[in-house]
């Protein structure tokens, strides 16, 4: 082993330049960009992925849909299980972004204020870019749900992206907390869902036709909201998190 | 040349206080060994200097900068932690060439040139997911980051845990040509003392959260000895001098005691005098037996 003694401390200048350098801001965005980004790709395309799947596969128990129109119904659902794909990746994604990335990027010494909106933006950027596919999509004649049915879809995912951050959150200030959050949703969600359908509740809620005249807007303006305080809401608890 | 300044800093978890009002200064261009007993402390004042965690109160500093959530201060430094195979309950299933993409892209001083060199020199697979990996490769890992990084303040938290010898060899190697090359600052905390003693160029002692002694390796080891004989004579030639970690053996004793900075230590009683090692001295000092103060000064 070398000891401490052997050899000369080498030239300082260099590293005290180096040292004095700060980064430009443009290469730390530049790296931030590359980061996130590839992070949405991976969601977008598991998203992609599970809606093809899930619209290659149901028309398949639907006895209606004949052989000749399985094309063109791919074409008009695939939008809209895309999009709900995408919910369902906008609640899961964040529990394990938290989990997983939170402390590296942390010990690589980005600090919480940029780590939490990044989670935050990816997350919320999934949404939006599957939103914009599917108005898209209308605008070319494929899948071209009502504007009130687009809206509404837009709500709910923006809904479970907001439920995805707060227990993503919940994952690194108690597990125990969000073992009952993940419990507590699905279970309840469940119940509702079951209780309805079985007692044949007919509530006006579930048809889109109450929601014309603008009342999807208010609600894609409250999804959108609700998003937003998941996020400040994040950020204030994340802000003084251990990491280990 | 900056500093890494830590003042006053306080750590509770609950109502426990794990680090008791620590002042430090780390200064630049040193290599530091930092030691303690489990539990000491070691991790949570190293996960506060580098702002991994929020200090209780107290502040630290580089230069003028204070460190927590400061870009720009967190440019400075690295710190290298452990690696752990399991996140929370589920294996750690990132793969080890894409936490290496991540430093690459977060840590703003990375050498990527180096970063190959040590994954050869490590023989190390990056394909290979972090749960997979043994405990050994995991210190690779973290000994890869800390170097590649080219901080200005690299701090590795038991660097060589689950390394064997000749590896480590090979860890220390490195270490020396990159501090003689750049002259960046290291703090090391580590339990495999002896080997790591010859690197130290300031070695700082954690006690139950409090630091014990931080001084310059050689001028400590230079005022410490190891007095032995019988236990009469013992007391007669140690008298005046805090005994520690006295042991035992029949009628024969043998205490540690440190003199003053610059002060021989003589005696005309019948005892052995020795030098001591750093482990020994550690020993000493923390260790649970033996018994503290006797015959103070």
């Amino acid at each position: 082993m070398t000891g401490r003694d052997e050899g000369t401390r080498g030239d300082r200048n260099d590293l005290e330049t180096a040292a004095a350098t700060t980064v430009p801001r443009s290469r730390k965005l530049f790296h931030s960009l590359q980061f996130w980004g590839q992070m949405l790709l991976q969601m977008l395309g598991l998203s992609v992925g599970i809606g093809i799947v899930w619209c290659l596969l149901l028309p398949i128990l639907n006895e209606e849909i004949s052989l000749g129109s399985y094309l063109p119904d791919f074409l008009q659902r695939a939008p809209g299980y895309m999009m709900l794909a995408g919910g369902v990746c906008a609640w899961i994604y964040p529990s394990a972004l938290f989990q997983n990335y939170y402390p590296v990027l942390v010990s690589m010494n980005v600090t919480r204020r940029q780590v939490v909106p990044g989670i935050w933006l990816c997350n919320g950027a999934l949404v939006w870019i599957l939103f914009g596919v599917q108005v898209l999509c209308a605008h070319l004649g494929m899948g071209a749900p009502e504007s009130e049915g687009m809206s509404l879809a837009f709500a709910g995912c923006m809904a479970m992206a907001a439920m995805g951050i707060l227990i993503g959150m919940l994952v690194l200030w108690s597990r125990v907390a969000w073992a009952i959050a993940i419990g507590v949703l699905s279970i309840g969600t469940g119940f509702i869902v079951g209780l309805c359908c079985g007692m044949e509740l007919e509530l006006s809620i579930f048809n889109v036709a109450f929601w014309q005249g603008g009342r999807a807007v208010m609600l894609s303006v409250a999804g959108a909201g609700f998003y937003l305080l998941a996020g400040v809401l994040a950020m204030a608890v994340m802000r003084k998190i251990e990491v280990r | 040349m900056s500093s890494i300044k830590a003042s006053q800093i306080v750590k509770t978890y609950g109502k426990k206080e794990v680090l008791h009002g620590i002042d430090l200064e780390l200064e630049a261009g040193k290599i530091y060994g930092l030691i303690g007993r489990n539990g000491a402390g070691k991790t949570t004042l190293l996960s506060i200097l580098s702002a991994q965690n929020p200090a209780t109160s107290g502040t630290v500093k580089v230069g003028k900068e204070p460190v927590w959530e400061n870009p720009a201060a967190l440019e400075h430094i690295c710190f290298s932690r452990e690696l752990n195979q399991m996140v929370g309950n589920t294996a750690n299933s990132m793969k080890v060439k894409e936490y290496l993409k991540i430093a690459s892209l977060f840590l703003p001083h990375w050498d990527g040139e180096m970063e190959q060199k040590l994954i050869r020199e490590f023989q190390l697979d990056t394909k290979k997911r972090i749960s997979r990996l043994s405990k050994g490769m995991l210190s690779m890992v973290t000994i890869v980051v800390a170097l590649a990084s080219k901080a200005e303040f690299t701090i590795l938290d038991e660097p060589v845990a689950g390394l064997d010898v000749v590896a480590r060899e090979t860890f220390y190697r490195l270490l020396m040509e990159e501090f003689t090359e750049s002259g960046r600052t290291f703090v090391i905390s580590t339990h495999i003392i002896e080997e790591a003693a010859n690197v130290f160029e300031e070695v700082i002692l954690l006690d139950e959260g409090s630091i014990l002694l931080k001084e310059n390796t050689e001028e400590l080891l230079e005022r410490a000895w190891y007095v032995s004989g019988h236990e009469d004579e013992v007391d007669r030639a140690t008298a005046g001098y805090t005994q520690h970690h006295a042991e035992r053996l029949g009628r024969s004793k043998g205490v540690t005691i440190l003199t003053e900075p610059g002060e021989a230590f003589a005696t005309n009683c019948d005892v052995t005098v020795q030098k001591v090692s750093l482990q020994k001295l550690f020993v000493a000092l923390c260790g649970e037996e033996g018994e503290k103060n006797d015959g103070k000064r």
